[in-house]
C-alpha cells in the first residue's frame, strides 16, 4: 500500500511540471490542424527523393505524434 | 511540439535541443535510405485531404478554395482547432501518457538511486540496452519523456536516455509486424537499422557534447518547470485531468473488452497505421486522427 501510494505521488510531481507544457502543445497543434493549406503541404512533400524526405522530417520534428 | 515541451520541463535544455535535431536526422537517414532503396518514379502523386477542417462543409473536390476561404471566420477555425487537439490529438495520447506516467513513478520508487551509475550509466552497453528496451516498447513520445527523465535522475547518461526517447516512439512491436506486413521485410529491416544506428551514434554525440560543455544532465533535470508558479502547475494539471478523464476512460474500456473476447480480435490493431511510415511515404501529410506514435 504505501509502495503504491510512493509511485503515485511520484506520478503526480512528474505531472505538475508537465501539465502547462501539455496545454501549450496542443494549443499550438490544434493552430497547425487548421490554419495550414494541405495543398502546398502535399506540393512540398509529395514526390522526390531527398528534398521531401528533409522537408517532412523537418515538419514533422514538431507535430505531436 | 508537445513531447519538445515536455521535455524543457522535465530535463534541461541541451535535451531539449538535442531531443528534436536527433529526431530529424533519424528521420532524415531512414527516409532517405528507404528511398534510396524502393524509390519508384512512377509512384502517383500523393493526393492531399482537402475537405474542411471545421466542419467539413467542403470536400474539397468540388469547392474552390478561394470561395471555402470566406465559410468560416478566424473564431471558428481556432475552436475547431482547439476542439481537435483536445479530442482527436490528446484523446490518443492521454491514456499512453498516463501509462508512462505511471512506469516512471514505478522506475523512481523500484530502482535503487544508484544503480544505474554503478552497472550502466553510459557507453556503449546501455545505449545498446536502451535499444533493446525502446524499440519494442508501444509508447509514445509524450509518455517516454517522464520515463527518460527517471532514468537520469537515476544516474543513465543523457546520450542513453535519448536512445531511448529516439527508438521508444519511433518503434513498437505493433508497428513493425504492419512494417512487415504493408512494406516488406527488407523496408523494415531498413528503417530498424536507421533507427537503432542513428539513436546510438546521436546518443554517444551527446554525451560528448555534454562532457565538453562540462555540464551533469542529473543537476539540472525537472528544474525548467520551476519557473511556473505552483499553483498554475495545478490549474494546468486539473485541465490536463480534465481532458483525459474521458479519452482514458474509453480506452480501458476497450481494453477490457478486448480482454473479455480473447484470441479472437487480439492481432487487430488499427491505430499502427497511421504512423508505421513517419518520413517516407507522406501521402497523407495531416491525416485527421492520429495515433500516438512518432519520431518526437
Amino acid at each position: 500500500m504505501e509502495f503504491i501510494v510512493k509511485v503515485l505521488s511520484e506520478a503526480r510531481h512528474l505531472l505538475l511540471d508537465a501539465a502547462m507544457y501539455i496545454l501549450f502543445g496542443l494549443l499550438v497543434s490544434g493552430l497547425f490542424r487548421v490554419f495550414l493549406n494541405p495543398n502546398s503541404v502535399a506540393r512540398h512533400l509529395g514526390n522526390g527523393r531527398f528534398l521531401s524526405v528533409f522537408k517532412a522530417a523537418l515538419i514533422g520534428v514538431p507535430i505531436p505524434l | 511540439m508537445d513531447s519538445i515541451a515536455v521535455t524543457y520541463a522535465m530535463m534541461d535544455p541541451v535535451m531539449t535541443v538535442a531531443r528534436p535535431v536527433s529526431a530529424f536526422i533519424t528521420a532524415f537517414v531512414a527516409g532517405v535510405a528507404e528511398n534510396l532503396f524502393s524509390f519508384r518514379k512512377d509512384a502517383p502523386p500523393a493526393v492531399p485531404d482537402l475537405s474542411c477542417p471545421v466542419d467539413s462543409c467542403c470536400d474539397g473536390v468540388g469547392c474552390d478554395p478561394k470561395v471555402h476561404r470566406n465559410h468560416h471566420s478566424f473564431n471558428e477555425k481556432l475552436r475547431a482547432g482547439l476542439k481537435f487537439a483536445v479530442t482527436d490529438l490528446w484523446g490518443d495520447m492521454a491514456p499512453w501518457f498516463f501509462l508512462g506516467l505511471l512506469l516512471a513513478g514505478l522506475i523512481t520508487v523500484l530502482i535503487p538511486d544508484d544503480i544505474f551509475s554503478r552497472y550502466l550509466g553510459s557507453g556503449l552497453p546501455a545505449m545498446l540496452l536502451m535499444l533493446a528496451v525502446g524499440i519494442p516498447l508501444y509508447i509514445c513520445a509524450t509518455a517516454s519523456t517522464p520515463i527518460a527523465a527517471a532514468l537520469i535522475l537515476k544516474g543513465v547518461s543523457p546520450g542513453a536516455a535519448l536512445v531511448f526517447l529516439l527508438a521508444g516512439p519511433a518503434t513498437n512491436m505493433a508497428s513493425i509486424t504492419v512494417l512487415l506486413g504493408t512494406m516488406g521485410k527488407r523496408a523494415t529491416a531498413i528503417y530498424l537499422a536507421s533507427i537503432a544506428v542513428c539513436s546510438v551514434l546521436l546518443g554517444l554525440a551527446v554525451d560528448q557534447v555534454y562532457i565538453a560543455l562540462g555540464i551533469s544532465a542529473k543537476a539540472v533535470a525537472g528544474q525548467a518547470a520551476e519557473i511556473f508558479p505552483e499553483w498554475v502547475q495545478w490549474a494546468a494539471t486539473l485541465m490536463v485531468i480534465a481532458i483525459s478523464v474521458k479519452p482514458t476512460a474509453l480506452k480501458m474500456k476497450s481494453l477490457l473488452e478486448k480482454k473479455g473476447q480473447a484470441g479472437e480480435a487480439v492481432t487487430e490493431k488499427k491505430e499502427p497505421a497511421a504512423e508505421a511510415m513517419p518520413a517516407p511515404r507522406m501521402g497523407n501529410p495531416l491525416p485527421a486522427v492520429q495515433s500516438c506514435s512518432g519520431a518526437t
